[in-house]
């Protein structure tokens, strides 16, 4: 029965295509974003002409329903690409969904007119081949969402990469200013530059200034206390600053042992500190 | 209750609490000796405490705590003019000032 029924709808397409695909166009005209110059006219026909013909052989088979089958291989491919390619000029997910629900409105309306005089095969007909266009208009969605998801990661990398310099400020000193949340994988980060730093300019002091980070909670402040301790271990001395009365107020009140580290209010103590602790002194130059 | 007076003498700040302290105003002090301690950026910091007459155990911690709040901020605090009987107070409910030193 499915089959039968498939194979009618499949028929169909492949009889009208020329005319699925005019209607097609015209109803995509009225409602997607073309109108903004996001893509012309041209195009979009180009598009549908090459969708419409690899769907045509995908149901060719008689298969509506499975859209894991081989056969709809071209056809998801093709969905993936399309979606990433709108998304990236600029299309919203529901103007991309869009795309494929006007080619489910316009092949229903010839499906009617196929098979206007017999009720029971219409309908088998319209509730298959909407499923099947609603799966396909699913993909599309998730695919853009995919998308979006793959440009966010990406993001977040070379966050990540850029949101923990390590500066030298002086021969031996170094530091570390940590803006933002700092969560594990941040933490893990900040350890292997900081290591990886000390090693490479050989410093004896690194200051660790946290003026930019908005909370500090115990895990954080674990996370600080076993990245100071990591540097301990290759001969640098860690001074942390840029607490502010708040913090310092968290800090005391969660219970955080910060007996074995010496602390600063601000980045300049920390550096004066510093200073003091290699034996160098600022003076004004005599002229 | 009124900022807590403060006198900035060379590098160290200077500090007197002059009333009796009560759990609203004790946590209002600890903010302020912490933002003024910020700003004016002390080696050391003095709390008299000459002039309060009754410490109970939540302001003792909260002594203690303010001198640890410091002592992560850079400074060192000494507690100036702790009572005798308070000083046994203190003694008894087990309070140590862990960021700071006494004076007499």
């Amino acid at each position: 029965m499915a089959k039968k029924e498939g194979l009618n709808i499949s028929e169909l397409l492949a009889k009208k295509e020329k005319e699925i695909l005019d209607a097609w166009t015209k109803a995509q005209a009225d409602i997607t974003a073309f109108k903004k110059g996001l893509i012309t006219e041209k195009q979009l026909r180009e598009e549908s002409a090459r969708f419409l013909g690899i769907l045509v052989r995908a149901v060719a088979g008689g298969n509506l329903e499975d859209i894991t089958a081989p056969e709809y291989d071209e056809v998801n491919k093709f969905l993936a690409n399309f979606s990433v390619s709108r998304a990236s000029i600029g299309f919203s997910p529901s103007e991309t969904a869009t795309y494929i629900f006007s080619l489910k409105d316009t092949v229903l309306r010839f499906l009617q007119d196929e098979f206007g005089d017999q009720p029971a095969e219409l309908s088998k007909a319209v509730i298959g081949f909407s499923m099947l266009m609603d799966k396909l208009g699913l993909i599309t969605v998730e695919t853009y969402v995919k998308a979006r998801e793959d440009v966010i990661r990406e993001q977040q990398k070379s966050l990540l990469e850029i949101s923990t310099p390590v500066i030298q400020v002086w021969e031996e000193i170094l530091v570390l200013p940590l803006i933002g949340t700092i969560d594990s994988a941040r933490a893990k980060q900040i350890m292997e530059n900081l290591l990886e730093s000390i090693v490479a300019t050989k410093s004896s002091i690194v200051i660790m200034d946290i003026t930019g980070v908005p909370a500090v909670d115990t895990e954080v402040a674990n996370r600080l206390l076993r990245t100071m301790q990591a540097a301990k271990l290759m001969g640098a001395e860690c001074v942390l600053t840029g607490i502010s009365p708040q913090i310092s107020q968290t800090l005391v009140h969660i219970g955080v042992d910060l007996s074995g580290v010496t602390t600063r209010a601000s980045l300049r103590d920390g550096l004066a500190l510093a200073f003091r602790k290699l034996k160098l002194k600022v003076t004004k130059m005599e002229v | 209750m009124d900022k807590v007076p403060t006198l900035k003498m060379g590098d160290t700040l200077i500090l007197t609490i002059q009333v009796e302290l009560h759990d609203k105003t004790a946590i209002r002090l600890q903010e302020d000796i912490l933002e003024r301690v910020y700003d004016t950026k002390p080696q050391g910091l003095v709390i008299d405490v000459s002039a309060v007459g009754v410490v109970d155990s939540f302001l003792g911690r909260m002594l203690s705590d303010t001198a640890t709040m410091v002592r992560t901020m850079g400074v060192e605090t000494v507690l100036v003019g702790i009572q005798p009987e308070i000083a046994i107070t203190l003694q008894e409910m087990g309070l140590e000032l862990k960021g700071g030193a006494f004076s007499p």
